[in-house]
């Protein structure tokens, strides 16, 4: 036995925009009951009687009737017009409770009949029965309004060009032509029907307008247009909800073309300067990305009203697309993040006299990538990311590290937030001085984020996401290549036999070098900037101090305080030279019997591009220390070593990590 | 008469803040002080290696590395803050920086005389001496300078 479902759609009333809907833990013949079934074999109908014995009105009901011939989907639908309660037939606007409706179906051949009302959908939103069909019903609704809608901008005229009955004629005709095609034949079957409903309600009021009511059927064309479309709007989120998790579970996406996007042919001019309208719209072929496969079709649409003016000499004129209204798809996967979508546009009939009726509509290719998926029913913006002032969406910048990297992203609106992401290391800007050295964290969430890399990497991937004050969202990717100096650090010791006990500081000390042309601590390097760069090149060293002395008559000990003391090390920069060392030294009083002193370093080197705003960032860093136990027994006129600690072997490595303190060694005392 | 000429040399140049170098003439090296752009109380001292194999330094901080008497117009020399009566005090010690000098070599230090002395508004005269080794024999250069605080 083979299944025909049929759909019953009663559009809605529009008033109601209510809750989302919520499965309802109940049938929905608890809603709407079938009391009758009849066929009649002369004319191939099946007629079904159903009740609403419910207490809301059922805005659309779905229908599964039993046949051994065929499976097909079937629409009826009738209009929405709150103004006609009193003298509405029945199932105007949808089923009132109690009331019942005879629903007309073409009969199926040779099957028993049978028929259950399979879904229902209520007056506030709410929906009952099958998910599978709730969805399809929604989106027959939703499929069903925006034909409404992009018909409404087609018929559109302006009344301040007059234009002779013989075109207007014309154009009735063109209309009626292209109505009960669908040259589009995609997307779902209740797409389509719902599609197709539209226009053939849409042809039959051309059919039955005459010269005399044009204005009137122009006005409700509008009218319902916008009631649908505000209903639909919601329906076509809603369902999102009324899927079964079994099927489509991907998210809603919407899109917005720019004017790019969406490319309107010139059009024939009757005189210079003429003014041009027409309407437009693209129903979306394919959506998804890599997470779709391409035989998955769902159809949205994209229509935007036009203006524009026909050239001052030439014979035509060209339109652009200033606005545009919401387009719904949705992905096949619930994580998909972006999306590809391709489509046609069609049907353009002129609205105003520069586009001759009749003519043929024209084509025009929509191509969008990288839409953002949202839940929301705003429109997406292509925001254009800025590097230094010039547009670099999409592009790729050759960049150094300790630049500053200016950016800023415009998106044709009033951003209300915004969020750039950027991968390597990043700061939002390095300060230093002989009493404070610290970095900041780059602030994110600005339109204009200034910042430097640390690090190099290649083909690194910024991309910003944002929201407009009204709601649209979009996001934009660039690429930059970060270089960075190449080269090794390195270094060499001496040991601690090197480590003495005399006057050649000036003055009695204990000192680590220098021995012959050798600080205690020898620091080279070999980096060079990149090709095409230049900067410069200075070592920073930050440390620790731990001291003690013992004085001589009191055998009392005195300790830094704090002690351990730490910070930079003297001198911001410690050198810029390149070689550069450390010959530590300590001066021994008279007046003590033990002096200690064991300190731990960090010696940078950083590296500085050329440029405004550049700030230095680590290369490469080391870690060493030295220490000492010198003890006297004369009070301090003659010292020796209890014991001496050199720096040993050590291991400079490349580094991402700046040197920072809060204060300096210098004023570290007892 | 000397120390005169030089602070009529330096008003003639026009230089703000400052003006005047002098150097004691020792042998091998040159000690020149010149005021910074950015303060007049800070001093650029430039040491010049004029004709020995070798002349060698320790820099650790310029606050340590000189010895430096600041005296008014009048000759009475002037007082000491706080900071810079505790580093004629306390223990000399930390990193240094061993630099060689060959002949023409010129190494260069800051110094800052504002944290160290109570300078008020006036001019000054700076005298500065540091010690050099040439081989193992240690060499004291000393420089003088005019200073205008503004």
């Amino acid at each position: 036995m083979r299944i025909s479902q049929i759909i019953c759609l009663v559009v809605a009333a529009a008033g109601s925009l209510g809750t989302p809907a919520i499965a309802r833990a109940q049938t929905p013949s608890a809603f709407l009951a079938v009391q009758k079934i009849t066929s009649d074999p002369t004319t191939s109908k099946m007629r079904v009687v159903v009740k609403n014995v419910g207490q809301q009105k059922v805005t659309a009901c779905g229908l599964l009737a039993s046949s051994q011939q065929y499976t097909q989907e079937f629409v009826y639908s009738v209009g929405m017009e709150p103004k006609l309660t009193l003298s509405r037939p029945p199932g105007f606007g949808g089923i009132q409770p109690g009331e019942s409706v005879e629903l007309l179906f073409p009969l199926s051949q040779g099957g028993a009949l049978t028929a259950e009302v399979n879904a229902v959908i209520l007056e506030d939103r709410t929906a009952v029965g099958d998910e599978n069909e709730i969805a399809s019903m929604f989106r027959q609704r939703l499929a069903y309004a925006s034909e409404w809608g992009r018909w409404a901008l087609v018929m559109r005229e302006d009344p301040t060009h007059y234009r002779p009955p013989a075109m207007r004629e014309g154009e009735r005709a063109e209309m009626l032509r292209v109505l009960p095609q669908d040259p589009n034949e995609r997307g779902d079957a209740a797409t389509v029907a719902g599609r197709m409903a539209a226009r053939r309600a849409l042809a039959s009021l051309l059919t039955q307008t005459t010269a005399a009511n044009r204005a009137s059927l122009l006005e409700y064309v509008e009218e319902r247009a916008v009631s649908l479309g505000q209903h639909a709007q919601r329906a076509g989120w809603i369902a999102s909800y009324a899927e079964p998790t079994a099927v489509a579970k991907g998210r809603h996406a919407n899109v917005k073309p720019s004017t790019s996007e969406v490319r309107m042919d010139e059009f024939s001019c009757r005189y210079p300067g003429q003014p041009l309208g027409a309407a437009g719209y693209a129903d979306i072929l394919r959506s998804g990305g890599s997470t779709q496969g391409s035989s998955t079709s769902k159809a949205g649409t994209l229509s935007a009203a036009a203006t524009g003016a026909c050239g001052v000499s030439g014979p035509r004129g060209a339109i652009s697309v200033p606005t545009c209204t919401p387009a719904f798809f949705t992905t096949a996967s619930s994580s998909a993040s972006s999306a590809t979508i391709t489509g046609l546009s069609y049907s353009y009939i002129p609205a105003l006299g520069c586009m001759i009726a009749g003519s043929q509509a024209a084509t025009t290719l929509v191509s969008k990538t990288n839409v953002v998926a949202e839940d929301s029913e705003s429109c997406a913006v292509n925001p254009a990311i800025l590097f230094n002032g010039t547009d670099v969406t999409n592009g790729s910048s050759n960049v150094i590290i300790g630049q500053l990297i200016n950016l800023s992203v415009t998106a044709g609106g009033t951003i209300s937030t915004v969020a750039w992401s950027v991968p390597g290391t990043i700061v939002g800007g390095y300060t230093a001085s002989s009493t404070s050295g610290s970095t900041s964290t780059a602030t994110l969430n600005v339109t204009s984020p200034n910042f430097y890399w640390v690090n190099s990497g290649s083909s690194r991937t910024v991309s910003v996401s944002v929201t407009l004050s009204d709601g649209s969202t979009g996001s934009a990717t660039t690429t930059f290549n970060v270089v960075a100096p190449s080269g090794t650090m390195s270094t060499t010791s001496l040991d601690s036999t090197k480590i003495l006990i005399d006057t050649t500081c000036g003055y009695l000390c204990a000192h680590y070098g220098p021995s012959g042309s050798s600080g205690g601590v020898h620091f080279s390097h070999t980096y060079t900037a990149p090709s095409g760069y230049s900067g410069s090149f200075q070592w920073v060293q930050i440390g620790s101090t731990t001291q003690s002395r013992t004085n001589a008559t009191t055998h009392t000990v005195q300790t830094l305080s704090p002690n351990p003391c730490g910070g930079l090390d003297t001198n911001y920069p410690y050198d810029t030279s390149n070689p550069t060392n450390d010959s530590p030294a300590q001066e021994l009083l008279v007046g003590y019997s033990d002096r200690q002193r064991s300190d731990s370093y960090t010696m940078t080197l950083m590296f500085e591009p050329a440029g405004t705003s550049a700030i230095f960032v680590p290369i490469a860093s080391v870690g060493w220390g030295w220490a000492f136990d010198a003890t006297s027994s004369d009070g301090g006129n003659t010292w020796g070593f209890a014991s001496r600690t050199a720096a040993g072997t050590l291991s400079p490595a490349a580094s991402t990590t700046f040197p920072t303190w809060s204060s300096n060694l210098s004023s570290c005392h007892f | 008469m000397r120390l005169l000429l030089v602070v009529a040399l330096a008003m003639m140049i026009g230089v703000h803040g400052m003006s005047l170098f002098a150097q004691a003439p020792q042998a091998c090296c040159e000690m020149k002080i010149v005021a910074t752009t950015t303060s007049p109380s800070a001093l650029t001292i430039t040491i010049t290696n004029l004709n020995q194999p070798l002349v060698t330094l320790f820099k650790s901080s310029s606050e340590t590395d000189f010895r430096v008497r600041v005296t008014t117009d009048a000759g009475q020399e002037v007082n000491r803050t706080e900071y810079g009566k505790r580093l004629l005090t306390q223990e000399r010690g930390g990193s240094r920086i061993y630099k060689e000098l060959k002949a023409g070599d010129t190494t260069t230090q800051t110094l800052d005389l504002r944290p160290l002395f109570e300078l008020k508004s006036g001019t000054y005269n700076v005298a500065m001496s540091r010690d050099v080794f040439v081989g193992a024999s240690k060499v004291s250069l000393e420089a003088t300078a005019a200073i205008r605080i503004p």
